[in-house]
């Protein structure tokens, strides 16, 4: 029995100590170079489809942000003006055309020129037939790209090769928004995609394997571990190069789970951490050496209204709902102020946003029973709450879904309120995400009354795709031809044409969205990265720390 | 034997064939549709309805069964309706490194558990034994996260031991031995935290086992031929004994891949399990039918192994 | 005295009662209390009594299988009870076992000749070639079949296996062989050839066996001198005649009044004991069969009874006789 003990006692030593052994080589043999590298985490796994046109996931987004280059960028009041690849561009004055002239510097990573072919060849390859990603949205104003989509035309009447470097884009017609929505970006290199097939792309090396894929932007992808990271290496041939950007040689991406990713953040094991919970922020605040960011986040929740269902078609009944939640609350309570209350579409962070419109509903329960009771919603029974116009009780729905906890907590605040308010609120369990978006989406479902969600916003402070009568996401039903009417005329108009004018108009039809509450719009939560000091020339702002452009100037001390 | 094996394949095939089905019917009636979730202002309903058709969701189910069953039989696992890649693409990567933490984690499962469960069974209810009975019910009951955010804060922050994350090092350039040695390095914190809990199960069957393999008569004819405690131990006892742990074999290989959908969470550790909670989540179901088959074959055929196994170790058991 | 080969003096074995939360000791199960007897060269001594009387433990301490709380046993004048280590090994080549359940006591995973001849290569008992013969000779002389050597125990019938189980008990030439219930598991029509087997073997190696059984008519076949337990006690030892025909303490009495009688003209009166065996952890004051004595009396349920010598070599432990 002894020597038996003494046996396994003895293996496992040998076996701890082998390991031991390589974990103190690697430190030393591993980057003799004093290389400038820092390591940055995702808190869940990319899915390594690294290709401008293709990629799905956010998580792919922060990766391509850092090596693919765009003809622009937007600036922190989301207006596109930053120039990147295009050296310059200028639109037409009614919108309907813009001339683009790309820098002459600009290389792939593989060394070739990049020219106006490869940005033509990836607004082609996304209008094409066969294209299997979501991006055809972003070419379609340009004129001519849905004929060539529809097999009509051979080439795209819009686009204009004026030489390699100058390109002129015609578009369908007018139109006032974002040249970000109007024309897709990123381009791709025309000489590694041009033979390829497009409909399986996705499968193909030059999107997936670290050696096969060529970029523009500041850095290279080197290393490529599916589901664990990625390793990004400074891209030598990238047009910023001659002034010695991006001053970091490395750029690890780590999938981390955020409960380890901070605690390795705390330990200087990593150095960024993304997209934090609001709950963790005390936490990293002790820290020492590491800097918390935080801005209002490109994103808010809401609790959405089915207009068409009876109960609630009546506005009265939606606005006196706005009223009764105290969306207040639920920023300084549940989000512990990492967040910003929400009362307009257009992101408080954009240069369309009217402050003064933030005034309409205010936590006001009063103003919600004396429009419930306007609308002939009153206590008839005397059980508290309200019975509709005919007597009968009245109740409605709320549904949520899992996964994010300040929402399901919010859940149950909105129905205290409605509660007090006298409207009896059945909250119903939290379905899967997956679930509850099926039954949203359905247009012929007649069962969901409320549900909290969120959108992302958009750029450009259009509020056609969600918001138009016609729009497919308009999960609300919400029908109003003088909502479409005041869109139309913030999208086409002349007077749409100058940043005021379309302010404006914006806020014009932002009242009329208020008055019409079609969706209670809740809260918007704070992007908050962190990240260690030992990096310097970080900047943030709606894009957080570790997606904002800056990142070609941070420098390790 | 052979006439066995044959046998026992022959019967696992009907099985599989109902566990796909069984499978294709649950997910088929799991609330969600695996494109809902691509809930964008930017995707319209002409790409939603093309994916559908892309995929064959706009097929009726039966349809649908057919198909996929036919392209498995062929190996070909479909396309994820998340990643659009194809399945097998994604498995290749991550099969292997979720092997490997499973090896790692059954080598340390026996190799601590065994000795334990001796040294507990060797001196019944004394205070050796009682305190590993408890720490085995602490390990029993601590669930997985918390294990693995343990050990990375023991072994990872606090002594730097091992590496708290991954399955290898980043841009390390590590060839040969050296990068084998930087895996396995890697894989010691998430095959721990796997092996706790069949830890704390095994050393309380082996401990079992071989306090009823004492008991036996033939360990006391054994020592009545005069031998030495610890012959009649290692040659009658723990002969006896720890046969029984072949069975649990096939077992363990399922209880392996669900724990490790845990564990590779924690440590950012890129196997099967991670992949495969994600696609639940995304109800990316020919992601989840692959992954099912696979842990359900690999159960079957674990099965088959330890029994065939048995006869090897045990001259009592004949398959004809 | 000196022509005694085993000598037992007041052997007990007691199992420790565990109670309450901390697991304390709260008593003790005397399954062997103050056991003397002893066992002469080449003779059968049957050890009898119901179950749960404390014969097994017995035999088991004898062989230090368990640890005896208290006693001596001494063999060949040397006590067993304070050997330790290799001198223990050693002794134990001159005392082995023979089980009830033959298939339990052979180690499954081992083939007959492993079995055979572990206790030779344990105790470096000739060459392996000598040590292979001499398997093959003790399979012979146990009447096994030669040829399956190479087998496991599970592809023997009952009866072979105890043949297995007495051939590996043989293997070291032992003087006394300690049988428990070699035979009970058995078919009837098998224990008389295994028990026949034994008489022969006995004849053959001058062997002396302790011969455990709850039956009766066995030990009557087999044995030489008997000794009859009762509640971990030894109640009455006596030579076989003498005690089928003249048994002295009741509780013999009563037991042999419960054994079949092959001629069905003799009538014999049954006495039938009143109620059940009483715990041993709790045994009767006293003699420990008072409470279901037919005869007795106050004296018993106060005073232990000590073994009295009724002449030649019939003891009983009974106030009755004092």
């Amino acid at each position: 029995m002894k020597k038996r003990k003494i046996g396994i006692l003895s293996l496992a030593v040998v076996m701890g100590l082998s390991v031991f052994a390589t974990a103190c080589g690697s430190k030393s043999s591993g980057d003799g170079a004093k290389k400038k590298s820092i390591t940055a985490t995702m808190n869940s796994t990319f899915d390594g489809k690294f290709n401008p046109a293709l990629y799905d996931s956010v998580y792919d987004a922060y990766i391509l942000d850092q090596t693919f280059a765009s003809l622009w960028k937007q600036d922190e009041k989301l207006e596109t003006s930053i120039p990147d690849l295009a050296e310059s561009w200028k639109e037409s004055e009614k919108k309907d055309g813009v001339s683009i002239k790309l820098r002459k510097d600009a290389k792939w990573s593989d060394g070739k020129p990049l020219t106006v072919d490869d940005v033509i060849f990836t607004w082609k390859f996304i209008a094409n037939k066969e294209y299997s990603g979501s991006r055809f949205e972003y070419v379609e104003s340009i004129k001519g790209a849905k004929e060539y989509r529809e097999g009509k035309a051979q080439d795209i009447e819009g686009i204009k090769k004026v030489d390699d470097y100058n390109l002129e884009v015609t578009f369908e017609k007018s139109d006032a928004r974002d040249l970000s929505t109007k024309v897709f970006s990123t381009p791709m290199p025309k000489h590694i995609f041009e033979n390829k097939p497009v409909k399986t792309l996705e499968n193909d090396p030059a999107v997936k394997k670290a050696e096969n894929i060529v970029t523009s932007g500041p850095f290279t992808i080197k290393e490529i571990k599916a589901g664990e990271f990625v390793v990004l290496e400074k891209n030598k041939n990238f047009y910023g190069a001659a002034e010695g950007k991006p001053k970091l040689d490395q750029i690890v991406w780590k999938v981390l789970q955020e409960d380890v990713a901070i605690g390795a953040l705390k330990e200087g094991k990593v150095d960024m951490v993304s997209r934090i919970k609001p709950g963790s922020f005390e936490t990293i605040k002790g820290f020492k050496d590491v800097e918390l960011v935080e801005d209002t986040d490109l994103g808010y929740q809401y609790l959405g209204f089915r207009t068409d269902h009876p109960k609630l078609t009546d506005k009265r009944v939606r606005r006196a709902i706005a009223y009764a939640i105290n969306r207040e609350q639920m920023v300084t309570g549940l989000l512990k102020g990492h967040g910003t209350l929400l009362s307009t579409p257009v992101s408080p962070k954009s240069w369309a946003y009217s402050k003064d419109l933030d005034a309409e509903y205010s936590y006001d329960p009063g103003k919600a029973k004396a429009l419930l009771a306007e609308a002939g919603y009153k206590d008839t029974n005397g059980d508290g709450f309200v019975e509709d116009p005919s007597g009968k009780p009245y109740v409605l729905s709320l549904e949520f879904p899992k996964g994010n906890q300040v929402r399901e907590q919010s859940a149950k605040l909105i129905r205290e309120d409605l509660e007090k308010a006298g409207i009896k609120i059945d909250l119903k369990q939290p379905k899967d995400f997956a679930a509850l978006a099926e039954v949203v989406q359905q247009k012929a479902d007649k069962t969901m009354e409320m549900w909290l969600m969120g959108w992302t916003t958009d750029v450009d402070p259009n509020p056609k795709n969600i918001y138009g009568s016609t729009a497919e996401s308009n999960y609300y039903r919400w029908k109003s031809p003088e909502s479409d009417k005041s869109i139309g005329v913030s999208m086409y108009d002349q007077k749409a044409f100058t940043k005021e004018g379309r302010k404006e108009l914006i806020k014009d039809w932002t009242k009329i969205f208020q008055q019409d509450s079609p969706v209670v719009l809740l809260y918007s939560q704070n992007i908050i990265d962190a990240y260690n000091k030992r990096i310097t020339g970080v900047q943030y702002d709606y894009r957080g720390a570790l997606g904002h452009p800056s990142f070609v100037d941070w420098d390790v001390k | 034997m052979v006439k066995y094996v044959t046998r026992r394949l022959l019967v696992t095939i009907p099985m599989i064939v109902l566990i796909s089905i069984i499978l294709f019917t649950l997910l088929q009636l799991a609330p969600g549709d695996p494109l809902a979730g691509k809930l964008d202002q930017h995707t319209d309903a002409n790409y939603i309805a093309k994916l559908k058709e892309d995929f064959g969701l706009d097929k009726p189910p039966v349809e649908q069964f057919f198909f996929w069953a036919k392209n498995f039989l062929q190996g070909n696992f479909g396309v994820s309706f998340d990643k659009k890649v194809l399945v097998q693409d994604l498995l290749s990567e991550r099969i292997g490194k979720t092997a490997f933490l499973g090896v790692v984690a059954l080598i340390f499962t026996y190799i601590i558990a065994i000795p334990l469960g001796i040294l507990s069974a060797n001196k019944p209810y004394s205070k050796l034994d009682y305190t590993l009975t408890s720490a085995s019910f602490i390990g029993f009951s601590m669930p997985s996260f918390f294990a693995g955010l343990l050990l990375i804060y023991l072994f990872g922050f606090q002594l730097g031991w091992f590496p708290y994350s991954g399955s290898e090092t980043e841009a390390s350039g590590y060839e040969g031995l050296e990068y084998i040695m930087d895996r396995l390095h890697h894989v010691i914190l998430p095959a721990m935290t796997l092996a706790i809990i069949n830890i704390a199960q095994y050393n309380r069957y082996v401990r079992a086992s071989v306090l009823d393999a004492k008991a036996q008569d033939y360990t006391r004819t054994a020592r009545s031929k005069g031998l030495s405690e610890s012959k009649v131990l290692r040659k009658h006892v723990l002969r006896n004994a720890l046969i029984p742990l072949v069975t649990l074999f096939g077992i363990d290989l399922g209880l392996l891949l669900s724990g490790a959908i845990i564990t590779e969470t924690i440590f950012g550790f890129p196997g099967v399990g991670q992949l495969y909670i994600q696609s639940i989540t995304t109800r990316d179901y020919p992601v989840v039918m692959a992954i099912t088959m696979m842990t359900s074959m690999a159960v079957l055929i674990g099965n088959l192994i330890a029994d065939i196994l048995y006869a090897f170790v045990d001259p009592r058991i004949k398959y004809d | 005295m000196s022509n005694h080969l085993l000598e037992v003096k007041k052997l007990s074995k007691y199992f420790p009662i565990k109670g309450g939360l901390f697991k304390r000791k709260v008593g003790d199960v005397k399954a062997v209390d103050q056991v003397s007897f002893y066992v002469k060269k080449g003779e059968t001594f049957g050890l009898v009594g119901e179950s749960g009387c404390g014969k097994s433990t017995t035999g088991r301490t004898l062989l230090r299988l368990m640890e005896p709380t208290d006693g001596q046993v001494l063999f060949n004048g040397i006590d067993l009870t304070t050997l330790k280590g290799e001198a223990l090994r050693k002794a134990r080549r001159d005392l082995q076992m023979v089980f009830q359940d033959p298939y339990a006591s052979l180690n499954p995973q081992m083939t007959v000749e492993q079995l055979i001849e572990e206790p030779l290569n344990i105790h470096n008992i000739g060459e392996k070639k000598d040590r292979q013969d001499r398997v093959l000779q003790i399979m012979d002389t146990v009447g096994l079949n030669k040829n399956f050597g190479g087998r496991y125990p599970h592809e023997f019938s009952g009866g072979q296996r105890q043949r297995i189980g007495i051939a590996r008990a043989l293997a070291l030439q032992p003087k006394l062989i300690v049988a428990d219930e070699p035979v009970s598991a058995l078919d009837v029509s098998i224990q008389s050839q295994v028990v026949n087997l034994m008489e022969d073997l006995q004849r053959e190696f001058g062997l002396a066996y302790v011969f455990i059984a709850h039956d009766l008519s066995v030990v009557r076949h087999i044995s030489d001198r008997v000794g009859v337990m009762y509640l971990g006690r030894m109640a009455e030892i006596a030579p076989k005649e003498e005690l089928y025909t003249k048994p002295a303490h009741p509780y013999t009495q009563a037991l042999l009044s419960a054994v079949p009688i092959p001629n069905p003209r003799l009538k014999r009166e049954r006495i039938i004991l009143k109620g059940d065996v009483p715990s041993p952890s709790n045994p009767p004051q006293g003699c420990a069969f008072h409470p279901r004595c037919p005869k007795a009396f106050d004296r018993c349920k106060v005073e232990r009874p000590e073994m009295m010598h009724l002449g030649g070599e019939h003891y009983v432990a009974c106030h009755l006789y004092d």
